[in-house]
């Protein structure tokens, strides 16, 4: 016998969480695509940004507490995931594309500085020098903004993680159509050698993209920990949903954005009536990324939710 | 079991020999055809599913009734009960030799097929993506997998694992040194199979792919038929490099078959060298000392004993290391320590030779009556 009561509040709680893990999707999935149409480089260290950010989160959030906290965290995330960004091309990526990489030597140098990155953490709290887990909101009060029927909790989390979305999706539309160096971002992306004819400092184009999807990546990853705990490895763990998300939008900046959320939905939704109905267990959602991926990437490469035109498909 | 420098020594040739099949087969997909699986750790855990499941299964028949042990197993399958490690644990010794032996070859041979027919899901995506995404397809699809796998009791017990499968010489003392002989002798089987195949027509076909493929289009060759060719070769591969590491760990469980096993795999066939068999093998052999010797057990066994916190993070400092590397070589050394070299083909050696006597019956016929002169 369904309990419907269980089933309504149930769906709330999964709308709730599933639009705030959706915002975050959205908002990484954003971050991947400028450095993907900028650069050309699928970044799997992208999820290391974030983790280290969330990490700086928390001991800025520690530090500090309180609504102060939770301001200084926000900021320290946005800034050490630029910096990180930055420092990673600059160190790796960039050398790399100025000697002729390709894509696919860009993907494996990607991996490599992935690994370096969540590798070194993972040795930091092995040593005993960083906790194995971090959880920003158990350093800062007051979280539960409204419930619904007293079961599904929207919290502090959860508006702040929309609200960001909107915010940066605003940021970002008035950035590509309004300013300077939002236009040569655009213009780089779609065609490299023609900016760069056209008197656009590729180089100066490069290094703010960086920075802006590092900053972009790092003010997920603090909201992202604002609500669940992080261990060095989970950036990792998000990122199959980060690049479904960057897929399905077809590598455009909004639809990023909107596949995200999407996929945040789905996740949250599926998962609990999958568990509901059938009692399969939520630690199979993932799945539900994967799928969405593949049969994205099999029938409808240039994504499904785009906004121009991107040719991903392969001639056979 | 061997214990102290020996038993290093004997661990790292049995780790170079897998780790250098699963090298080999991913330098046919990578290096020599264009293919960059990097799922490779899904076949490797196809494989030792395969392996792993069915000897599970043939011992516990064999030996449960020897032991006198009721296996009950309700709802899940017979080798994830809680006596199913006993049995499989006390199987060695009473068990024939023979059908030890029997088992361990049947399950390498059922990897090979898994493997191999596994390898027709990842030319459905090969087939039709782009390098990069294909990449990103197959990594997400061997993390998937593994996920899955990791929570569901069916095939491999979920979390628990199976545990204690019998090597094939369970029941001698020194069965690791026998296993390392048995391993090697796998490496070098796979080695000469996997240099006649590549230095074969077939491999200038693979090659002919990876260059252009409107040019290999034009001169005939089926492109996705290649292609799949080479997956398949190279899945079959991964699998038997699966089983073997199964025989010997003696354990199956799905989180040992992480993206990292790939990741080093590709950095050997990087380091080493792409298109280059023995390349793969050097690089199999530095990545195998990288893998032993940054490990805490290690240095147990040459009598150094490291405090518990650094050394666990000697295994993460491993995976640093091999980012710096992989880096490195990308940037100074994008063909690796051994560069890819021009096919041997015996077409090019055959007509070589019969130009070199042909030209010298010509110079012979010519300069006979002076030579005659000159030496009499």
């Amino acid at each position: 016998m369904v309990d419907w009561g269980i089933i309504l509040y149930g769906t709330i709680s999964s709308l709730f969480d599933g639009l705030m893990v959706g915002s975050l999707y959205g908002l990484m999935a954003l971050g991947l695509t400028l450095i993907f149409r900028v650069t050309r480089i699928a970044n799997f260290a992208y999820a290391e940004y974030i983790t280290y950010a969330a990490y700086a989160a928390y001991a800025a959030a520690a530090a500090l507490g309180g609504v102060v906290g939770a301001v200084a965290a926000a900021v320290t995330a946005t800034v050490v995931g630029a910096l990180v960004s930055l420092l990673s091309d600059e160190a790796a990526f960039k050398p790399l594309w100025l000697r002729g990489a390709d894509s696919l030597t860009l993907l494996v140098a990607s991996m490599g500085v992935g690994f370096i990155l969540r590798y070194s953490l993972l040795g930091v709290t092995a040593l005993g020098n960083l906790p194995v887990q971090v959880n920003i909101q158990s350093v800062l009060s007051n979280n539960v903004l409204f419930t619904v029927g007293g079961l599904a909790s929207f919290q502090y989390a959860h508006a702040a993680a929309i609200l960001s979305a909107v915010v940066v999706a605003s940021l970002m539309h008035w950035l590509f159509t309004r300013t300077r160096i939002g236009k040569a971002m655009r213009a780089t992306a779609s065609n490299p050698t023609l900016a760069r004819i056209s008197g656009i400092n590729v180089y100066a184009v490069r290094r703010v993209t960086w920075l802006l999807a590092g900053a972009i990546g790092g003010l997920a990853g603090f909201l992202y920990g604002y609500y669940n705990p992080v261990n060095p490895e989970s950036g990792w763990q998000t990122l199959l949903w980060i690049f479904a998300a960057a897929i399905m939008g077809g590598f455009t900046f909004y639809g990023a954005l909107v596949s995200g959320i999407i996929l945040g939905l789905a996740e949250a939704l599926i998962g609990f009536y999958l568990y509901q109905f059938f009692g399969i267990s939520t630690a199979y959602s993932p799945v539900i990324a994967l799928l969405a991926l593949v049969l994205v990437l099999l029938f409808r490469p240039e994504g499904v939710i785009r906004l121009e035109a991107h040719a991903l498909r392969r001639r056979v | 079991m061997l214990h102290g420098f020996a038993g290093i020594v004997v661990q790292w040739v049995t780790y170079f020999a897998i780790y250098g099949i699963i090298a080999l087969s991913f330098n046919i997909e990578y290096g020599f055809t264009g293919i960059p699986n990097f799922g490779k750790v899904l076949f490797v855990a196809i494989g030792a599913y395969a392996a792993g499941v069915l000897a599970a299964s043939l011992v516990i028949d064999a030996a449960a009734p020897l032991l006198h042990v009721k296996i009950n197993a309700t709802g899940m399958p017979q080798y994830c009960s809680g006596n199913a490690s006993y049995v499989l644990g006390e199987a060695g010794s009473v068990l024939s030799p023979w059908f030890l032996a029997g088992v361990f070859l049947l399950a390498v041979l059922a990897a090979a097929v898994a493997g191999a027919v596994s390898s027709v899901v990842a030319s459905f995506p090969a087939l039709r993506l782009r390098e990069d995404f294909l990449a990103i397809t197959l990594l997400a699809a061997g993390e998937i997998v593994r996920l899955v796998t990791w929570t569901s009791t069916w095939p491999v017990c979920g979390f628990n694992g199976i545990n204690g499968i019998p090597g094939p010489f369970a029941w001698s003392g020194s069965s690791d040194l026998l296993y390392m002989l048995v391993a090697l002798g796998f490496l070098v089987l796979a080695y000469l199979y996997t240099d006649y195949a590549t230095n074969s027509p077939w491999g200038r076909a693979l090659k002919a792919v990876r260059d252009d493929e409107v040019a290999a289009e034009v001169y005939g060759y089926d492109i996705a038929r290649i292609r799949m060719q080479a997956l398949l070769v190279g899945s079959a591969l991964a699998g038997v490099a699966g089983a073997l590491l199964v025989f010997y760990s003696g354990n199956v469980n799905a989180n040992s078959y992480k993206p990292d096993l790939t990741f080093m795999v590709i950095a050997a066939v990087i380091l080493g060298g792409s298109a280059n068999n023995l390349g793969a093998l050097v690089g199999a052999a530095i990545i195998t000392s990288l893998d032993i010797f940054m490990n805490p057990s290690a240095f147990q066994a040459l009598g150094i004993t490291l405090p518990t916190n650094v050394g666990n993070a000697l295994v993460y400092l491993k995976y640093v290391i091999l980012g710096l590397v992989i880096l490195a070589v990308l940037a100074f050394r994008p063909q690796g320590l051994l560069p890819e070299g021009p096919l041997r083909t015996p077409i090019v050696e055959k007509t070589r030779k019969r130009l070199q006597q042909y030209l010298s019956r010509i110079a012979g016929s010519s300069a006979a009556g002076t030579e005659e002169a000159e030496n009499p």
